[in-house]
């Protein structure tokens, strides 16, 4: 008989868990550097950043272990107990909350311990998709037996009952998130759309929001009529070349009337029920215009320190431009930028590549499960971790627009650090207590 | 199951692109463009302050009397100056190299007692011409931690009114505490024009946030210069001097000491103002102050000294005018009055005020002729009339202060204009006792004499007051800002003096006659075709030679030019006062001089030692 704890360690995926000590102390090291100052040169100073993520680092490794030590089965049980617990506390932090940055979304526990729900709700949301979409009932598509649930590109528009639960269940945070101020941590529920299509959800969905963001990106640029004629040759060459595909005429009118309605509407919505601010980032992302004093001024500076960084960067601490604090928010949203200019071409697409094998490697190690529920829950986890990764180093480089999110494990953040850890300890735990039953 | 395995690469795939296209354009970013690589050895941020430059100084007729010339500044970052070669440097900026180690180390002992921050720019050398900059601007690059910063210096077309347009310097601690607008090294208007009109002159400071290198290059700005503001150069200030009337008074007083203030009557507008000995103002400029200006400061004949307004000295027979308009309006002196002279005033069988001979004299003739012994008996009547002295002589001293005597004019911008003296009643109280004096006692005042002090301007303001027959504008050297007229814009106020009008008859014909009739003290300032009406005055000097001096306005009717001047050492009135003004006023006037002769006298004339 060998030993609980011997059991644990012996089953953990290695990989993950280096790959998440190789973040967190990169990410640390990184926040000294954008941190750096004369009067604060330690990496301990705890008056200063560096020295509180030595903490919250310390906190979410002696976190990560305890969470090992329970039995997976337990988060099964609690997933609608947890799942309501956030729902509860971010209706709290509406109400009682603080702001913290333009968002209120915070509860202040003193003026250095700052907790934020949201960074937990992706956690709660996660696991109460992975008890609900591991029914074995469970389909996005209505009337397909479960056999036929991993059919690619299932031809079917509806969606099955239970499938709007799922989405609902993603849909609910996202809107209390949403109501908070935090676009950007709203934005991140759209993950789990991403994690849907590998448990069903018609690929169509992935290609008409596609469709959907090239649509209304074009209505903004050019010319309503431009649009709509394009759309009408595409249709037409849609219905003739893949008609047995898309399941008939009605279907294709059906996604002709809704293509040309929501072709019809970008513009008034964009002028009349956007915000200013959205319209700039819009704008800015484009490359339309240049918002030398909102968010495009960000991406430009950060653009300007990564660019400066060479091939083989400046060096650590050496990164003039960080020392300067030239990039707002350089040790939480636009960390990659003092990574990109310390470490240069070299650093910075080693970072990328390290990031790519962690989200890869959960994409693995989740379909490796048997368990439905804890491959539910990894996909979801992965996707998160994707979004977050895409949205950051995207925002850093000027590829995406900047919503402001961190880049998981390696931005400054307390609550982010230990949101994020606890998703991957748990999905840890769910892998290794998985690989024990199959020895 | 097989089918799930599968998709997972559709994960990968798009997971890929991603990560693909970061890399691509990390690549693009880091590695092919060039527009970021200016950026890779930033070393710091330097806040470069823009000086603007001041308000250009015009005479009224826009002819330019002030401007400005660039010159740098040398400034050291003592944490970024590395070793460098200061034999060199100092040659660059002629400097003897120990003053430079001993700067440099005194930097350095400051920062050590953390009176200096080690990031802020230290002043090396100052006013840095444009010679010294052609040839150090190459050297800079060896000079890591050094930078030149470019200000704008006064400049002097013409080497005038040194006294009236004042000089700028740095400010100094009291005022960099007391105006947070200023900050160490700054320059600020401390005297004349320069002062008064400081807020007017100075412009906007600018700030420019630029990063530099190691090899002390700038490297593109901070921020895009979002944080950077725009210079705003002073605004304009037209003043109301007349430049060729200005060079001409300092051509006169030439080799003398004393004061000429010109004044539009109507208008208080100050035409020139002249004080003798002067200097050439582009000597308080740049590295050329700290050469001239100990010279300046204990020259013993005071070229700093604005002799047009200081403290002064006795306003002499001059006062005689003012004394004249008060004994009418009291009622106590009509245009026949006559009071015996027999060459003086007897105040006791011992005292007695001396007058030159003449014959008994009526109220116009005692003008014309100067009096003394009329006016002592004018100045005793007007005291005696109230029931005490004290009374009296405050009813007198009120009409001196209306007059614009021992004032120093309030709301004009000629600054620190000296107030001279009108003793007041109490000074005499304590002097004699409570009513242990009388008019009689202080009867020298009555001739403009005694404790009386009176400086140019208020002796032309007088004659202001008679030209305009009973008021006077605050005299005053502001004509235009930019474009705003100053005088439309309420900046000056009327006085009254409370004279009636029809008093000033007679003594305008009293000083019509002192300059143009036979027996006037100031016939040799007589113009043909000009009407001048004037007064001659001697203040008496106990240390010397008596002053000379001279109001007078012109032409009679509708007056366009009054002045007041004060000649030390000169004597009477009439030898050198009398024809300053009148060819003054011939400048002025007709733009041309027809007595070369009396030019002449007076060009070559050197009162400087006599005593």
């Amino acid at each position: 008989m060998i030993g609980r704890k011997q059991q644990i360690i012996g089953n953990i995926d290695w990989w993950l868990f280096l790959a998440y000590l190789f973040l967190i102390f990169f990410g640390w090291i990184n926040i000294y550097s954008a941190s750096y100052s004369e009067e604060h040169a330690s990496i301990f100073d705890m008056s200063v950043e560096q020295g509180k993520q030595f903490i919250w680092i310390c906190i979410c490794l002696g976190m990560g272990v305890f969470l090992l030590l329970f039995d997976a089965k337990l988060y099964h049980v609690m997933s609608f107990i947890i799942y309501g617990a956030v729902l509860l506390s971010l209706i709290l932090v509406l109400l009682f909350g603080q702001t913290v940055a333009g968002n209120k979304s915070w509860f202040v526990i003193t003026s250095s311990i700052k907790l934020q729900p949201s960074e937990f709700a992706k956690f709660a949301t996660a696991l109460i998709l992975g008890r609900i979409m591991s029914d074995p009932k469970f389909s996005f598509s209505p009337g397909l037996s479960r056999a036929n649930r991993f059919q690619i590109g299932g031809l079917s528009f509806n969606i099955s009952k239970n499938g709007m639960w799922a989405i609902l269940f993603v849909i609910i945070p996202a809107a209390l998130i949403l109501l908070e101020d935090d676009t950007g941590t709203t934005l991140v529920f759209l993950s789990f759309f991403l994690a849907f299509f590998r448990f069903g959800l018609n690929w169509l969905f992935l290609i008409i929001g596609l469709l959907s963001v090239i649509i209304f990106f074009s209505a903004i640029l050019i010319p309503i009529y431009y649009v709509l004629i394009s759309l009408a040759i595409l249709g037409v060459i849609a219905f003739l070349f893949t008609k047995h595909l898309i399941g008939g005429w009605k279907i294709w009118l059906l996604m002709m009337v809704f293509f040309t309605g929501f072709a019809l509407s970008v513009k008034p919505i964009y002028d009349n029920v956007l915000k200013e601010h959205h319209r700039t980032r819009i704008m800015v992302l484009l490359g339309k215009e240049k918002d030398m004093k909102g968010s495009g001024w960000n991406v430009n500076n950060s653009k300007m320190a990564i660019g400066s960084g060479g091939i083989a960067g400046k060096g650590f601490l050496n990164g003039s431009l960080t020392k300067l604090k030239y990039v707002p928010k350089q040790h939480t949203d636009f960390i990659f930028s003092t990574v990109g200019e310390e470490w240069g071409f070299i650093g910075s697409t080693g970072l990328v590549l390290v990031y790519l094998a962690f989200i890869m490697r959960m994409i693995w190690v989740a379909e490796r499960q048997r368990s439905m529920f804890s491959k539910v829950y990894g996909y979801c986890v992965a996707c998160i971790f994707f979004f977050h990764f895409f949205m950051n180093i995207g925002t850093a480089i000027g590829l995406a627009p900047a919503v402001g999110i961190p880049l998981p494990l390696v931005s400054y953040g307390g609550s982010s650090l230990m949101g994020f850890t606890l998703m991957l300890f748990v999905f840890l735990k769910f892998d290794s207590q998985d690989m024990h039953i199959l020895r | 199951m097989e089918k799930g395995l599968g998709i997972r690469y559709v994960y990968f795939l798009i997971f890929g692109i991603v990560a693909f296209s970061f890399i691509v354009k990390l690549f693009l970013l880091q590695v092919t463009e060039n527009a970021y690589k200016q950026y890779a050895d930033i070393y710091a941020i330097r806040r470069v302050v823009k000086y603007p430059a001041r308000g250009n100084i015009l005479d009224r007729k826009g002819n330019l009397l002030v401007s400005n010339e660039y010159a740098y500044d040398l400034l050291m970052i003592p944490s970024e100056a590395k070793p460098i070669d200061t034999l060199e440097l100092c040659a660059l900026i002629d400097m003897d190299i120990k003053e430079f180690e001993k700067l440099t180390s005194q930097v350095w002992i400051k920062i050590k007692e953390k009176k200096l921050s080690k990031s802020l720019p230290v002043p090396i050398a100052k006013d840095l011409g444009k010679d010294y900059f052609s040839s150090l601007q190459e050297k800079m690059y060896k000079y890591p931690g050094y930078f030149l910063e470019k200000k704008a210096l006064r400049k002097y077309p013409q080497p005038i009114a040194a006294h009236i347009l004042g000089y700028v310097g740095e400010a100094d601690t009291s005022v960099i505490r007391k105006n947070p607008y200023y900050k160490s090294g700054d320059y600020i208007g401390l005297s004349g024009i320069e002062k008064s009109y400081e807020e007017v002159l100075r412009g906007i400071k600018g700030v420019k946030k630029v990063f530099v290198d190691v090899h002390n290059n700038e490297k593109g700005r901070f921020m895009d210069g979002l944080y950077d503001t725009a210079s705003v150069q002073g605004a304009n200030l037209t003043t109301t001097l007349d430049m060729k009337l200005q060079v001409y008074g300092e051509l006169l007083m030439h080799n003398k000491k004393g004061a000429i203030v010109a004044i539009e009557p109507q208008t208080g507008e100050l035409l020139a103002m002249v004080s003798a000995p002067s200097y050439d103002p582009n000597q308080m400029v740049g590295r050329n102050k700290r050469k001239y200006y100990p010279e300046l400061l204990f020259d013993k004949n005071k070229p700093l000294y604005n002799r047009a307004i200081m403290d002064g000295y006795p306003p002499g027979s001059t006062f005689k005018v003012m004394e004249a308009l008060v004994g009418q309006q009291e009622k106590v002196l009509f245009p026949n009055t006559i009071h015996p002279c027999g060459g003086g005033f007897r105040i006791s069988a011992a005292h007695r005020v001396g007058c030159h001979s003449h014959p008994n004299a009526d109220l116009r003739y005692s003008i014309q002729t100067s009096c003394n012994a009329y006016y002592c008996a004018v100045f005793n009547d007007i005291v005696k009339k109230y029931k005490t002295a004290k009374e009296g002589y405050d009813v007198w001293r009120n009409y001196c202060l209306k007059f614009g005597f021992g004032q120093n004019f309030e709301g004009s911008d000629i600054p620190n204009i000296k107030k001279g003296n009108v003793p007041s009643s109490d000074f005499y109280d304590k002097q004699y006792g409570k009513g242990g004096w009388r008019g009689l006692t202080v009867i020298s005042l009555g001739i403009g004499q005694g404790e009386l002090q009176a400086n140019a301007l208020q002796i032309a303001n007088l004659a202001c007051i008679v030209a305009n027959r009973g008021y006077y504008i605050t005299p005053h050297v502001g004509k235009k800002v930019n474009d705003v007229d100053l005088l439309a814009d309420g900046q000056f106020v009327r006085y009254e003096t409370g004279i009636d009008d029809p008093f000033f008859d007679v003594v305008i014909e009293g000083m019509y006659g002192a300059v143009n009739l036979p027996g006037g003290t100031a016939l040799i300032g007589k113009m043909n075709n000009i009407v001048i009406c004037g007064k001659t005055g001697t203040a008496q000097n106990p240390h010397g030679k008596d002053h000379s001096v001279f109001m007078a306005y012109a032409p009679r009717e509708n007056p366009k030019i009054a002045i007041g001047l004060l000649v030390e050492n000169a004597g009477f009135g009439a030898t050198w006062a009398a024809p300053i003004a009148s060819l003054m006023i011939e400048l002025y006037l007709t733009d041309t001089i027809t007595r070369p002769a009396l030019e002449q006298h007076i060009l070559q004339g050197n009162l400087m030692d006599s005593k």
